[in-house]
């Protein structure tokens, strides 16, 4: 079918990066972004203090459990402490009867200190997490699977583009502006060379990281029960039958010093009391696994009548510590603020990358036909939709909720609803105007949201950018500038594309250099 | 600190590795190099890059990824610095 080995890649180069293109699109940007939810969320949370306080924060998170729900389910509590300023107080009661899986829930959020505070409702960064690989208003186990099924496509066409590369060395450093189909390909390159062992690593790991979802048969052959495979990968105990004798529980916030050996430095992060005021209660103190490369969670569990340890330690052996690598390379959970703007970095490499791939894609289709076939302008609006309206959206995010009234049942939720109805508007632009005006004018939406959201900011909160820089706090000033420069960039792609086309702008055809193939 | 140095050393790899090679030489310097000295230029820019790499792993699996990240941005520097150099 193909004369040569390069010109198969090629096409596969081409078709497998076009059918993922646009969920991958999605999953870079917001998976880019995500790097920085903690600091996102503290953006996000502005009634909180950048104070924290593990302990007391925990000792209120206790007190609050106890009036609010002496005996249950579950109590979870996510502590302040390292990128985090806000302590999360989670509940839940047995079921009321047994053919119900869940009782009544609540949550509460309160300050890095443990003080109650009126704080907004945002799902925060870990919004864009979650949507880098569950997406939204799907089935989370179909999107996991539409995620995963575009992250193997990558693969192939990273793979497939390191072939068909005909010069990766010889143009390594090249980069052309105003040349057209040449230039888009030149920024192609670059985006995908430059960053190469991120996107080998971020595509590899990203996979790894939902194997058990993809690839479930070796467990499937050996195991009756998927939990015994998971309780002896990683060491944990049994899970405990709820006794319905009460029993009163332990002080918790005590044992938090005393898991505290055995936590290998880590800060502990989380504390799950399963059966709370039962005699079968446990109490796991756990860490985020930011330590090191590893993201395995260290832990320690007690028995939650008695206080006694029951299991403490590193979990898992050398194949559990293997994918806690991968997960931790992936979500990069170490790093320091240095190594995470790096990461963010080869992100926006990555998000440019699937980005000029796209639009490789038209432009290399343009001329071809007079007028535009229907699947060239599909692929057309999809570009203009995904590449200006998700970021649009995100930066609508962060104006709503700012803008959005505290109160309110579904606050949280409206927030999400604001990113998509203004992806819908970029969409709406792409199907109803020519191509170029739609992407001067999808593109200007992006830029105007985001130039906004230092503004807005600095008009409804006292955190405004120079209050934050005489504070030297990190995450605003760090949220405010880069918008600020993402909007920038935005506004002058507007203007490029707004210009009027310079009609033939005849392209120097540059003599093939077949010579500096090495 | 380390990172200063290493991201000085990528950058000084990067930009020797661009001035070894004829298309590049032309946009940095207007002076010839006899291909005697290119080879030489080329061989010092793969030994800087090769020592911020031996530096990175100091520090283990975390310096790698640190030293690789550092690498990724002092290749982008280069082709930008030249792309703009070039469109002026």
């Amino acid at each position: 079918m193909f004369p040569s080995i390069r010109q198969s890649m090629a096409f596969l180069h081409t078709w497998a990066g076009l059918l993922a293109g646009w969920v991958l699109f999605i999953v870079f940007c917001s998976g880019t972004a995500a790097y920085f939810n903690g600091e996102i969320s503290r953006w996000m949370r502005p009634e909180l203090g950048n104070a924290s306080d593990p302990l007391r924060a925990m000792a209120s998170a206790e007190a609050l459990l106890k009036q609010e729900m002496p005996e249950g389910h579950y109590w979870f509590v996510s502590l302040p402490g390292g990128r985090n300023n806000a302590t999360h107080v989670y509940w839940q009661a047995m079921p009321a009867s047994p053919d119900e899986t869940e009782g009544d829930e609540g949550n509460r959020t309160l300050d890095g200190t443990g003080a109650a505070a009126d704080v907004r409702a945002t799902e925060g960064g870990d919004f864009l997490y979650r949507f880098h690989f569950d997406l939204r208003y799907l089935p989370v186990i179909m999107a996991r699977w539409i995620v995963g099924a575009c992250a193997m496509f990558m693969l192939v066409a990273i793979i497939s583009g390191i072939i068909t590369h005909k010069k990766i060395f010889a143009d390594f450093f090249m980069l052309r502006f105003g040349k057209g189909q040449r230039s888009w390909l030149d920024a192609h390159n670059a985006a995908s060379v430059l960053a190469l062992p991120f996107h080998l690593m971020i595509t590899y790991t990203g996979l790894a990281s939902l194997m058990f979802l993809y690839m479930p048969w070796g467990i499937d052959a050996r195991y009756d029960e998927p939990e015994t495979f998971y309780s002896e990968a990683w060491d944990s105990p049994a899970p405990v039958e709820h006794q319905g004798r009460p029993a009163p529980l332990v002080p918790v916030t005590p044992l938090i010093e005393r898991a505290l050996p055995f936590l290998d430095g880590e800060a502990p992060a989380y504390v799950f009391v399963e059966h709370p005021g039962d005699t079968s209660a446990v109490v796991e103190v756990s860490t985020r696994g930011d330590g090191g490369l590893s993201a395995a969670r260290r832990r320690v569990i007690f028995d939650g009548t008695t206080g006694a340890i029951l299991h403490a330690g590193t979990p898992g052996g050398g194949a559990a510590e293997t994918l806690a690598v991968m997960i931790g390379l992936h979500a990069g959970r170490y790093a320091d603020t240095g190594l995470r703007w790096l990461y963010f970095l080869s992100g926006l490499g990555g998000t440019a990358m699937v980005a000029t791939g796209l639009l490789l894609w038209t432009a290399k289709r343009r001329r071809k036909s007079e007028t535009p076939a229907f699947g060239f302008r599909l692929v057309e609006a999809l570009n203009i939709a995904t590449i200006t309206g998700l970021p649009a959206g995100i930066a609508a995010y962060l104006l709503a909720n700012r803008l959005l009234p505290l109160g309110g049942a579904d606050r949280a939720e409206a927030e999400i609803l604001a990113l998509f109805v203004t992806w819908a508007l970029a969409l709406l632009l792409a199907l109803v105007r020519p191509a170029r005006r739609a992407w001067a004018e999808g593109l200007g939406l992006a830029a105007l949201a985001f130039l906004s959201v230092p503004v807005v900011n600095a008009l409804t909160t006292a955190r405004g950018f120079a209050a934050s820089l005489a504070a030297g706090d990190g995450a605003f000033i760090g949220v405010d500038l880069t918008t600020a420069l993402i909007g920038a960039g935005f506004a002058f792609a507007a203007w490029r594309a707004a210009r009027p086309q310079a009609a033939a702008r005849t392209s120097r055809r540059l003599p093939s250099s077949g010579a500096a193939r090495s | 600190m380390t990172g200063a140095l290493l991201f000085a050393l990528c950058l000084s790899g990067f930009l020797l590795l661009a001035l070894s090679m004829d298309r590049h030489r032309a946009e940095i310097t207007r002076h010839r190099l006899r291909p005697k000295v290119s080879t030489g230029v080329r061989l010092v820019g793969f030994a800087c890059l090769a020592l911020a790499f031996a530096i990175s792993l100091e520090d283990g699996g975390r310096g790698l990824v640190g030293g690789i990240g550092l690498a990724t941005a002092a290749a982008l520097a280069v082709v930008l610095g030249l792309a703009l150099r070039r469109a002026r």
